[in-house]
């Protein structure tokens, strides 16, 4: 913040002020990567001392060797291609029906717009569980059944991405739509060279979360699969608990290595909210 | 006369003015080809199952003869006299009231905290993130043993305010409570990056004319920040709401597949899905507890969009 | 040459190459399981096996996550008709789906079917016939630390009364922190179950009308739970955990988890000893728990269900149901296997399976009722309320009696 903005009185307030956010935030942080830490020692620890009450946190050796069992365990080298590939194309082509979608509803005025918008929301209501047997009968009857088509299709588009990115299209001044029209530019046009890379942090966002989301999708990759070379990460880490226990050491290893390309999107998309965006279009 | 008197009818019940113009009609064409490649897939796999569950709910499912014997309203009789329904109605209703404004709450002074220039901010940013994307399993562990009454470092602190031992996860009266802590504790950083997003995209020339009439800080925050950030504070006031009527994973985990002592943490979701998919196959009663709940959500939803159609400022 | 020879030469091979084909016609079977990383190379194994003996038969196993995973997988496949050949499963999850399966009973000889463990039989008949067979087992049994319990309890006083002795405040804080036993009574109510059958009670009379879990059984087999209450632990985590943090002395637990509560105890420094469930007042019996295999008949060819049944007959053998109980820690099926010199061996050499097995060959299982996974939550309701002082035992009881007979029909 620029000095010439604050009053004498207050730069002792403000230091102090700005002293407790840090505290506050480190505190934060703490908390919040407790599990993350947690995870990723225990992945190098000795089965024993896993459960120990009190826990220990910092193995005695190091188990590199719960990384190779892991891994061994599954075919997880298949597991980590099928879920790139399911996400990268999940989160491609939801973007684009979303932005087409979000567009939409944001800017256009049409027949319906809010009935259908409701009905959009609506359909978060209901657990999702509930969608999967009707559903599990309709991938089965197209013969999508095992096949890539019932991993991808059915996650190209997400109404929770429609509405996010509704609420960020929306606030784009409709001066700029004006001003773009008077040029001739035609509405598609305009969306796509004009909004959406006035909107990277929203569609960043968007693009984020559902990559997060079909990496971890567990459920409906096992009930929609059934051979191991359609199957992804998740339905590879329940191999690692029975009924009676689990080995959590190595389903920390194999839950650090499932995090890491998670991890590499966010620090990227990161990069794009730092740079910001600075809407001087207007003017 | 009649036509006099009908030409008033039809005034009365005039259409909107929008409705009359061929632009508005061609507009409509072009915004229903825009919503068409989302619309066919969420058509077939969204819309086509929900409205099935509402027609499943009156039923009494069979899994060999799908979708079994039609009882109209039985699964909905049946529901409004479990005493355990109307328990989890009740614990919904106390988890969404008190997790989602704290959240909120919580998850704005992250993402302001994180929208400044301060160091170590990726640092910070992943930190919070990662809360959310950290698989459940480890998350649970963790909180496992910080709940845990004898060794969890919760009573551990609460002890030097003098507080005694809290058996969190197995007394009934804190079953609900430690829920909720951890919701907050894992949503935070995950609202707080969507109100980031929305934070970086306020136009920087709103600070720039706040800051030329000399606006302190803290003022700012109140009239530029906050109403040019209310979309993105509305969706994911939306959002949550909606997230929280549907806790279910984290009692999961948190309780060993149980719904906490006595069925303390249950909440509509984890009724509905012990009604049909825990070893008991009443996938019709379920579904009927899904309609109330959709119904439930609906009205609140409608609710909020009343309550905040004049307060969401859009640039 | 005459095409009259020509002709007969063809007719010849032609049904030469069809005696062939019928005789060795190849077919392959799906097997859905929830054996996870621990068990599937030892699944493999027994499959590898009958795959060699019986040549054109090949069977793929496809795994189906946890046991609630397979659950759902196996009902959502039920509705679509895309079921495999055949599927590890629970009672509860066959009961709803009987009539698309192909019951193996009927193909297997008089032997066989005597052969496996009686209490296992009724918990795999239905309508009288025999659908399925008992896979992967276990039973409940008892656990102590050798060191603060030196001989296990006999009966329920005695249980009874170490558990008192046990609870205790080891630190001075001022709470106990070390208590004598443990339950899981919203997780397990079997623990419950055996009280009751060893009281001489049932949850429902012989034919199914009327309940009698209430009565003067069930409410000695309640109260004694009880009576136990103040001296143990309630969770509803593993046992395992407590048992590691010093929070249990001893308890009642299924056999399937001997790995990990062995492990916790080594973990704590204690020698852990494995012993019969208390007498109680009528009997001593113990429930055995695990899922059975089914065959499916809803679009299965006849080679393809002839083949499911010959693997199940397979795995019901001496030798490999012994493999499989030695390898993953369950306990073999039939009675034959018992007096093999491998599992007299195993348990000669392996201490702790020595009160397990004595306790398989009279194990009871649970009832076949249609509503019975309903009539579990009830039970594990009251069980935990009467455990955690919610309700006295004749309320709790009386409540879930009510509750069950609704689900009477």
């Amino acid at each position: 913040m620029n000095s010439r903005y604050l009053v004498d009185g207050n730069l002792l307030r403000q230091r102090t002020y700005r002293l407790v956010l840090y505290f506050l935030l480190f505190a934060g942080c703490a908390i919040m990567l407790l599990p993350f830490f947690w995870m990723v020692t225990t992945s190098f620890k000795v089965e024993s001392e896993v459960l120990r009450m009190p826990p220990r946190w910092i193995p005695k050796n190091w188990q590199w060797i719960n990384y190779i069992k892991a891994w061994n365990v599954a075919p997880f080298g298949r597991y980590f291609f099928n879920s790139f590939f399911m996400a990268i194309s999940t989160t491609i082509g939801e973007v684009i029906t979303t932005i087409l979608a979000a567009y939409a509803f944001a800017k256009m005025r049409f027949f319906g717009k809010t009935t259908i918008f409701a009905v959009l929301l609506g359909t978060l209501m209901i657990p999702g569980q509930m969608l999967l047997i009707p559903n599990y009968v309709t991938i089965t009857r197209l013969g999508w059944f095992d096949r890539y088509e019932a991993l991808i299709v059915p996650w190209l588009a997400s109404v929770f991405g429609i509405f996010l990115l509704r609420q960020f299209f929306r606030s784009i001044p409709d001066e700029l739509r004006e001003a773009s029209r008077i040029d001739g530019c035609s509405r598609f046009r305009f969306l796509w060279q004009i909004v959406v890379p006035l909107s990277k942090p929203a569609i960043m966002t968007v693009a984020l979360l559902k990559f997060l989301g079909s990496w971890n999708a567990f459920l409906w990759v096992l009930i929609m699969t059934n051979s191991d070379k359609m199957r992804t990460i998740p339905v590879g880490l329940t191999l690692f608990s029975s009924e009676v226990g689990t080995a959590y050491e190595q389903l920390m290893a194999a839950s650090v290595l499932a995090i890491i390309p998670v991890l590499i999107l966010f620090f990227f998309t990161q990069k794009q909210f730092i740079q910001g965006v600075a809407r001087t279009g207007i003017k | 006369m009649g036509k006099e008197r009908l030409v008033e009818y039809l005034h009365r019940f005039s259409l909107p003015e929008s409705w009359r113009k061929v632009s508005f009609w061609k507009e409509t064409v072009a915004a229903y080809l825009y919503l068409l490649p989302a619309f066919v897939i969420l058509g077939a796999f969204v819309f086509y199952p929900f409205f099935s569950a509402f027609r499943l709910s009156t039923f009494k499912w069979s899994v060999v003869r799908p979708p079994g014997t039609f009882v109209g309203w039985g699964n909905y009789h049946y529901i409004f006299h479990d005493k355990y329904f109307w328990r989890a109605l009740w614990h919904t209703f106390y988890y969404v009231g008190v997790n989602v404004p704290v959240t909120l709450f919580l998850a704005l002074l992250v993402a302001n905290l994180l929208n400044k220039s301060l160091r170590f901010l990726t640092f910070t940013r992943t930190s919070y993130f990662l809360a959310y994307i950290t698989p459940l399993v480890a998350v649970s562990m963790v909180w496992r043993w910080l709940y845990n009454w004898q060794y969890g470092l919760l009573n551990y602190f609460l002890g030097f305010f003098g507080v005694s031992l809290i058996n969190w996860l197995g007394d009934k009266r804190f079953a609900l409570p430690a829920v909720i802590i951890l919701s907050i504790w894992r949503f935070v950083g995950y609202e707080a990056i969507i109100l980031l997003a929305g934070l970086q995209g306020i136009d920087k020339m709103y600070y720039e004319a706040a800051r030329i009439d000399g606006a302190s800080g803290f003022q700012v925050w109140r009239k530029v920040t906050v109403p040019l950030l209310t979309p993105q504070i509305f969706f994911v006031f939306i959002i949550s709401l909606i997230g929280s009527f549907k806790v279910f994973t984290e009692i999961y985990v948190l309780f060993g597949g149980t719904s906490g002592p006595l069925r303390s943490a249950e909440t509509l979701v984890y009724y509905i899905m012990r009604q049909g998919f825990f070893g008991t196959n009443h996938l019709g009663r379920a579904a009927a507890a899904s309609v109330v709940l959709f119904c439930i959500i609906f009205i609140f939803t409608l609710f909020q969009l009343q309550i905040t159609q004049k307060r969401v400022h859009y640039q | 040459m005459k095409s009259w020879k020509i002709g007969a030469i063809g007719l010849v091979l032609v049904l030469l190459f069809g005696l062939f084909a019928m005789a060795e016609e190849n077919v392959t079977i799906t097997f859905w399981h929830a054996m996870s990383s621990g068990h599937q190379p030892n699944l493999q194994n027994l499959v590898d096996d009958f795959m060699a003996e019986y040549p054109y038969i090949t069977v793929e196993l496809s795994y189906q996550g946890g046991y609630g995973d397979l659950q759902q997988k196996i009902n959502a496949a039920v509705v679509a008709g895309n079921v495999p050949t055949m599927a590890q499963a629970y009672e509860n999850w066959v009961t709803p789906i009987v009539e698309v399966l192909y019951p193996i009973g009927p193909h297997m000889t008089g032997l066989e079917k005597a052969d496996i463990i009686d209490g296992l039989v009724p918990s795999n008949t239905y309508n009288g016939i025999l659908y399925t067979v008992p896979f992967n087992k276990s039973i409940m049994v008892f656990y102590y630390r050798k060191d603060l319990v030196p001989t296990p309890p006999a009966t329920w006083e005695e249980y009874l009364q170490m558990a008192k002795d046990l609870t205790a405040d080891t630190n001075d804080d001022g709470t106990i922190d070390q208590f004598g036993t443990g339950f899981r009574p919203s997780a397990n109510p079997e623990q419950f179950l055996n009280f009751l059958e060893e009281a001489g009670g049932s949850i429902l009379n012989e034919d199914w009308t009327e309940v009698t879990i209430n009565n003067e059984a069930g409410l000695a087999a309640m109260e004694y739970a009880a009576s136990l209450a103040p001296y143990s632990l309630i969770t509803s985590a593993y046992m395992s955990d407590a048992f590691q943090a010093n929070q249990v002395c001893m308890f009642i637990d299924t056999s399937a988890g001997y790995y990990y509560n062995n492990k916790a105890a080594e973990t704590a420094g204690f020698e852990m000893g494995v012993a019969r469930v208390p007498v109680g007042p009528v009997n001593q019996k113990s429930m055995i728990q695990g899922t059975n295999l089914g065959v499916f008949d809803m679009n299965q060819t006849q080679a393809q269900k002839d083949a499911a049944v010959l693997l199940a007959r397979f795995l019901l053998l001496a030798n490999k149901t012994v493999f499989w109980a030695e390898k993953g820690g369950y306990q073999p099926v039939t009675k034959s296997a018992y007096v093999t010199e491998e599992w007299k061996n195993w348990v000669a050499t392996h201490e702790y399976q020595q009160a397990i097995s004595a306790q398989m060959l009279d194990g009871f299982s649970q009832i076949l009722h249609p509503n019975y996974g309903d009539m579990r939550d009830i039970i594990a309701t009251s069980f935990e309320e009467a455990m955690m002082g919610e309700a006295a035992p004749k309320e709790a009881l009386d409540a879930a009696a009510g509750e069950l007979g609704a689900l009477l029909e």
